[in-house]
């Protein structure tokens, strides 16, 4: 139900409320049309004003719609509305009705009768509205479940994109179809690196943190596994001194770097590519230097850094700061420079 | 039946290796070379005849479209050995015989070679060249591949100043010198409108970071004058597309 036919359905209820009441004031008690007119409009548009004030109280009642205090409100607000229409309705009738012979008789015997029916009616409406508040909150509510839940999902699948590339892993697994012909040994040590790779991916989620020494273990297998892809065209270097290895850093934020530093070095030139890991560290701060060498005559443009953008956008989700995540391009060398804060 | 001369041309030893282990127990097949990237692969094909070449695509600097476009027209059968998937229709476009998605089964190989195989004319029909050059058409460019005799340049979009018309060649004049190339006026406007390059005459596309200034030349005709110094006229429909522009 729209907020629409709810204003269109009230004011129905008004009109039936209205003819009714003139067509029992006129035929049933004999009150002159006019008079009866009068006092059903004045009546009945007053418990309209009482109802639409319950019905705002109800819509900004906001979110916290159940407990006791809610339950009080609602009552409270129910008998101001029914004090509010016998204040505001009934001087203005007595005025009308003083000295108008059968109607001021009339009017004078209704006045607890007409509070009753009024109490009755602003009840159901009361009813009603609370009915279709719930009805509202309740649609609300699955929306926005649906809505986090379709989110969830795909911020799942993001990161299973981060974690594994599919051209790595085919490529891979091309190099390993062509060792079992060449070098059987050498073949069953690219799958088992290339499990553990994977299996290192898909064991954690990608809130957890992590230990330098973990991360840096599984991106040997990552440039172990490049290197036989690759041969004397990629040139790896790590340092890291060992007091750094316990400092914490998200999981697997390191690989896409490397990943993405092999990639655009690699073929960008056909000669030989550097790529360089450095780490430094204090008790407060973790910072690592990721660097890689290019030819920018053959740096492809197009369609690129989306490891790069994923990793700020990771930085900037985990820590709340965009100045941890920093990349610098000289024309010859790619550096991109993260700090991990350390609590 | 004579033996095909075939090379590989990949730049990752062990894809390369398979290739040819595959091929080793075929007699139909002669391996001459394997080529770790474009540039070996186009000295090979230049020295000696080839009929048949398996080419990866993501390769060291030029990538193996690239090196089809240097070929132009004396170009072998081609077979694609790429683990990506989302370039096949671009293959065959280029008239490919096949399209192996890494890694492949014997099986898979065979079937791409028994098309070689079938297709020894090498010779592509006019429909397939039709649709290759429609849809080519489409696409933004980063850079232009160039080849001069054995050597290939590589020449970014952004270090190109101008474009000339000459004949059935275009003439690129770039920093890095000036190039011959075997393409049309047409297609360059098409696929450098978005890069910052604007066809100011029937004879000429010039880039936007180039310019320095237009000066009137005769009653309707400018001339715009280069960075560089170099003044080339302007047509009445270019200095229109110039003003749009600016």
């Amino acid at each position: 139900m729209s907020r629409r036919s709810l204003i269109i359905g009230s004011l129905l209820v008004w009109l039936l409320l209205c003819s009714s009441h003139t067509i029992l004031f006129v035929f049933a008690y004999n009150i002159p049309l006019n008079l009866a007119i009068g006092d059903s409009l004045i009546t009945n548009t007053f418990l309209f004003l009482s109802g639409l004030g319950l019905f705002l109280m109800i819509q900004f009642e906001g979110r916290k719609t159940s407990g006791i205090s809610h339950f009080l409100r609602l009552i409270f607000g129910y008998f101001v509305a029914i004090s509010l229409f016998y204040i505001t309705s009934d001087p203005i009738l007595s005025t009308i009705a003083d000295g108008k012979g059968e109607y001021s008789v009339l009017f004078a015997d209704s006045r607890i009768p007409r509070l009753i029916i009024a109490s009755i009616l602003l009840l159901l409406v009361l009813i009603m509205l609370r009915l279709y508040h719930n009805m509202q909150s309740l649609r609300e509510k699955t929306e926005q479940s649906l809505r986090l839940q379709s989110m969830l999902k795909e911020s799942e699948l993001q990161a299973l994109r981060w974690q594994i590339n599919p051209h790595f892993l085919f490529n891979s697994l091309n190099s390993i179809s062509s060792l079992t012909m060449s070098d059987a040994e050498k073949a069953r040590n690219m799958i088992i690196k290339l499990s553990e790779l994977l299996r290192y991916s898909l064991k954690k989620d990608m809130d957890a943190m992590t230990t330098l020494q973990s991360e840096l273990q599984h991106l040997k297998l990552y440039t172990d596994i490049e290197k036989i892809r690759f041969g004397e065209r990629l040139h790896f270097e790590s340092i890291t001194p060992d007091e750094c290895m316990d400092a914490k850093l998200p999981f697997l934020i390191l690989q896409p770097l490397i990943e993405n530093a092999i990639k655009h070095g690699v073929y960008s030139t056909e000669q030989i590519c550097t790529v360089k890991l450095k780490t430094q560290c204090s008790s407060k701060l973790l910072e690592v230097f990721v660097e890689n060498s290019y030819d920018a005559e053959g740096r492809n443009t197009s369609g690129t850094n989306t490891g790069i953008t994923n990793t700020k956008e990771r930085m900037k989700l985990i820590y709340n700061d965009e100045s941890l995540c920093k990349f610098r391009d000289n024309g010859e060398n790619y550096l991109v420079h993260l700090k991990f804060p350390q609590l | 039946m004579k033996k095909l001369k075939a090379i590989i041309v990949d730049d990752e030893k062990p894809a390369r290796d398979i290739v040819l282990n595959y091929l080793e127990k075929n007699d139909n097949i002669e391996v001459i070379a394997t080529c770790e990237n474009g540039f070996e692969a186009l000295k090979e094909l230049q020295e000696n005849e080839v009929d048949l070449m398996f080419l990866d695509i993501q390769m060291p600097k030029i990538s193996g479209f690239e090196l089809l476009d240097v070929l132009g027209e004396n170009k072998p059968m081609v077979v694609f050995c790429t683990a990506y998937d989302e370039y096949a229709v671009k293959a065959f476009e280029k008239s490919a015989i096949d399209y192996l998605l890494k890694p492949f089964s014997k099986e898979r190989f065979d079937e791409a070679l028994n098309k070689a195989l079938q297709n020894t004319s090498g010779k592509k029909d006019g429909v397939e060249k039709l649709v290759s050059l429609k849809n080519e058409d489409n696409q933004e460019i980063e850079r232009i591949i160039i080849r001069q005799g054995s050597k290939i340049h590589v020449v970014p979009i952004t270090e190109i100043r101008y474009i000339e018309a000459q004949d059935d060649y275009v003439k690129i004049y770039s920093e890095k010198g000036d190039f011959l190339k075997d393409r049309t006026m047409k297609y360059y406007e098409t696929v450098l409108d978005a890069k910052g390059f604007i066809r100011i005459h029937r004879s000429h596309i010039v880039n936007i970071n180039y310019m320095d200034k237009v000066e009137l030349y005769e009653k309707d005709t400018h001339l715009l004058v280069l960075k560089s110094g170099e003044k080339l006229k302007v047509s009445r429909e270019g200095y229109k597309r110039l003003r749009e522009r600016l």
